[in-house]
């Protein structure tokens, strides 16, 4: 009996205490897991702002180009032959002659508008006028003037 | 128990081999990853790391008032790969989109992209922005747009030989564009970077290397309408007269600008061909790299010489017999064989005679002339700011050949050499009070040292500024004081001197005509100079009627003050 209870003693199974898992496991695990995760994302960011900065850059391209076409364009329309020949299409022409005008001549007498002031005074410098017309008749008649 | 051996057996030959294969692996990285490290590394760098050589932008060639004379504008180099056009769908698919806007003929272009054996085939070089976009847009298979960049020229083939042109490497190969390619070019970057598969660049990747410093503008002294009208009329008195060059220059005598400067014969910007040998003769601006003898020009000179050296007055006198007797027995004569009897050295200028100009040579002496001549700047370089100037040939009577008839013909300009630009600067300083001013025509760099702006220089007083005002007064005497001048403008008082080169044992001749206006306040100094004209071949005849046809034109643009219209103070 005694040996029959070791053989049943033996035969029973052995209860083994439960596989106990360290905390610190799916914690390394999570975190693990977050920056892979992260460094999925950040090079999906990466990828997607290198394309932007691409695109940007060929926007940029463009704006450049087009910028210069214009800064050509006003060159162009600038330059001194069209201007001539689009004043030639609109009927100019360049000035046949060229008249030279003495100024070194004293100017001729004006004619000042006289009605423009009150009648005494127009009285008064007309005589006055007159008075220096035969004076300036005679100083004419003298060599040294 | 034999089923367990069999499973060792079997599971000891998966360990061996996963060792053995471990082992290998361990073995190739230590080899790749230690022992060839260098190697492997560079070869590593070398497929990430792209090099470029990333070029500044090219600077303006401004006129004095801003206007472009060459300017930079984006442009495409388009290039087909030949392997994706092996195929023909792929060719034709490509052709179709690319020959219509290239206006080349699509088969043609299949052709000549499938011959090219190593590298992109280059389609087209420096297309304009527009095409280069719509090629970027449509994106033909096969085919792609490098930006690059294209020289325009907004006034055509004006000023050609001052321009100079660029090579395909878009450096400067003559003209302004060489001599100031620094400035112009700017400094260009080498650039390495970190490329994807595709080649693009890759963002917050490696990359070494700074950027490229742009090229500055350049303004010049030259203005674009007088420019233009300078080089159409020595063309047109070139084609008149049958010469087979000439040059134009004019100059501001008070500061040494120089507003235009026309030189033929010359090439055409719009029709330029490298390739062509023939067209290197072209490429040099002779107005200022060539020589010549300046002829009667340099009478001016002489008298001036004489009167500073206060030796002689303008009224001053010799009696002309038409022969001037030289040392060694040879005799110069006056150019129309004249003699003239008593004649006063401001005379001398207005007759341009030979025997005066001896007279006053041979009376300042050798020594006192030379000084002088060199002292106006003959046998030293003008500094222009041009490639190529040369000194010119000034034999004095300390250099070995020199001969005292030497002396006789230097005095009315035979036997030395100058260029246009030397002349006009040395009659400039005639008009200007008396300083010989240092000519130049760029006023202002924005180049990669930072921003310059030139000012007039005075190089040294040559004479007094009462010589200069004689002067002044006798050249006036020459043009406006000789009744039927053909340099002379109804309105305008002007003085100057023509001037006839002549050639021992050649008939043709060098006419020319330096000039001024207003005489009261000089505005601006124009020197006219046709080679070999046929029909005739005096500068009085020649030359002198090109000044009067261009300055008042000229003084009109400039605005000048009308001082030329008044004599004496104006009327109260």
């Amino acid at each position: 009996m005694a040996i029959l209870n070791r053989t049943l003693e033996r035969a029973a199974p052995r209860i083994r205490p439960a596989l106990r898992v360290p905390p610190v496991l799916p914690v390394a695990l999570v975190i693990i897991v977050a920056l892979g995760l992260l460094r999925i994302i950040q090079s999906s960011e990466a990828t997607t702002t290198n394309y932007s900065i691409q695109d940007l850059e060929q926007q940029r391209l463009e704006a450049r180009t087009v910028n210069s076409e214009l800064e050509a364009e006003i060159a162009r329309l600038s330059a001194l032959d069209r201007i001539q020949n689009e004043a030639e299409r609109r009927g100019l022409v360049p000035a046949l002659e060229q008249d030279v005008v003495p100024v070194n001549v004293p100017p001729p007498a004006l004619d000042l508008p006289g009605s423009a002031g009150p009648a005494g005074e127009n009285d008064e410098s007309a005589s006055e006028g007159a008075d220096s017309g035969w004076l300036d008749e005679a100083l004419d008649l003298l060599p040294f003037r | 128990m034999a089923r367990r051996t069999r499973l060792n057996w079997r599971l000891g030959l998966i360990i061996v081999a996963l060792s053995v294969c471990s082992a290998g692996v361990v073995v190739r990285l230590v080899q790749v990853q230690i022992i060839s490290h260098d190697y492997y590394s560079a070869r590593a760098a070398e497929e990430h790391l792209h090099r470029t050589l990333e070029r500044a932008p090219r600077g303006a060639i401004l006129d004095r008032n801003g206007f472009p004379l060459a300017a930079t504008v984006e442009a495409y180099d388009v290039y087909v790969d030949p392997r994706s056009w092996q195929s023909d769908a792929t060719a034709f698919r490509g052709a179709s989109v690319l020959a219509p806007l290239l206006k080349v003929d699509a088969e043609q272009l299949i052709s000549s992209a499938r011959s090219q054996e190593e590298g992109d085939y280059l389609a087209a070089r420096a297309v304009n922005g527009r095409v280069g976009l719509e090629i970027m847009e449509q994106a033909p298979p096969g085919v792609k747009a490098v930006n690059s960049s294209g020289r325009i020229y907004p006034e055509g083939d004006l000023a050609s030989s001052l321009l100079g042109f660029l090579g395909r490497d878009q450096e400067g190969l003559a003209g302004l564009e060489a001599d100031y390619d620094r400035e112009l070019g700017g400094v260009p970057a080498e650039v390495y970077f970190e490329r994807d598969g595709l080649g693009n660049p890759i963002a917050f990747g490696r990359r070494i290397g700074g950027d490229p410093v742009p090229g500055g503008d350049i303004q010049l002294t030259v203005d674009r309408y007088l420019q233009r009208l300078v080089e159409r009329e020595l063309q047109e008195q070139i084609s008149a007269h049958g010469c087979t060059g000439g040059e134009i220059i004019i100059m501001d005598p008070s500061t040494g600008e120089i507003l235009a400067m026309a030189s033929r014969p010359t090439f055409q910007l719009s029709k330029l061909n490298l390739a062509d040998a023939s067209q290197a003769e072209l490429y040099r601006n002779r107005a200022v790299t060539d020589t010549y003898p300046p002829g009667s020009v340099m009478k001016p000179i002489t008298a001036a010489a004489a009167v500073d050296a206060g030796l002689v007055q303008a009224t001053s006198s010799y009696f002309d017999d038409g022969a001037a007797e030289i040392e060694g027995g040879e005799v110069i004569r006056n150019w129309d064989l004249s003699a003239r009897g008593t004649m006063t050295v401001a005379d001398v200028l207005k007759y341009s005679l030979n025997t005066g100009a001896v007279w006053l040579a041979q009376t300042l002496g050798p020594e006192r002339f030379y000084d002088y001549v060199k002292g106006f700047g003959f046998g030293e370089a003008a500094n222009v700011g041009l490639g190529g100037e040369p000194a010119g040939i000034v034999r004095t009577n300390e250099d070995d050949g020199w001969y005292p008839i030497d002396l006789a013909t230097n005095s009315f300009g035979q036997g030395i050499n100058a260029s246009p630009v030397q002349v006009i600067t040395a009659f400039s300083a005639l008009v200007n009070g008396g300083l010989l001013m240092r000519p130049y025509m760029v006023q202002e760099t924005n180049g990669p040292d930072g921003h310059r702006v030139y000012e007039p220089v005075e190089v040294r007083r040559v004479i007094s500024e009462e010589t200069a005002r004689q002067m002044v007064e006798m050249l006036s005497g020459v043009v406006d004081g000789n009744p039927g001048h053909l340099a002379q403008v109804p309105g305008l008082t002007i003085g100057g001197k023509t001037g006839t080169t002549t050639f021992p044992g050649r008939s043709d001749t060098i006419a020319s005509f330096i000039g001024f206006t207003p005489v009261e306040q000089p505005r601006f100094v124009m020197l006219v100079k046709l080679d070999a004209p046929k029909d005739n071949e005096l500068g009085g005849v020649v030359a002198a009627p090109v000044f009067a046809k261009l300055a008042p034109q000229v003084l009109a643009y400039l605005q000048s003050a009308p001082g030329a219209l008044v004599e004496g103070p104006p009327p109260e």
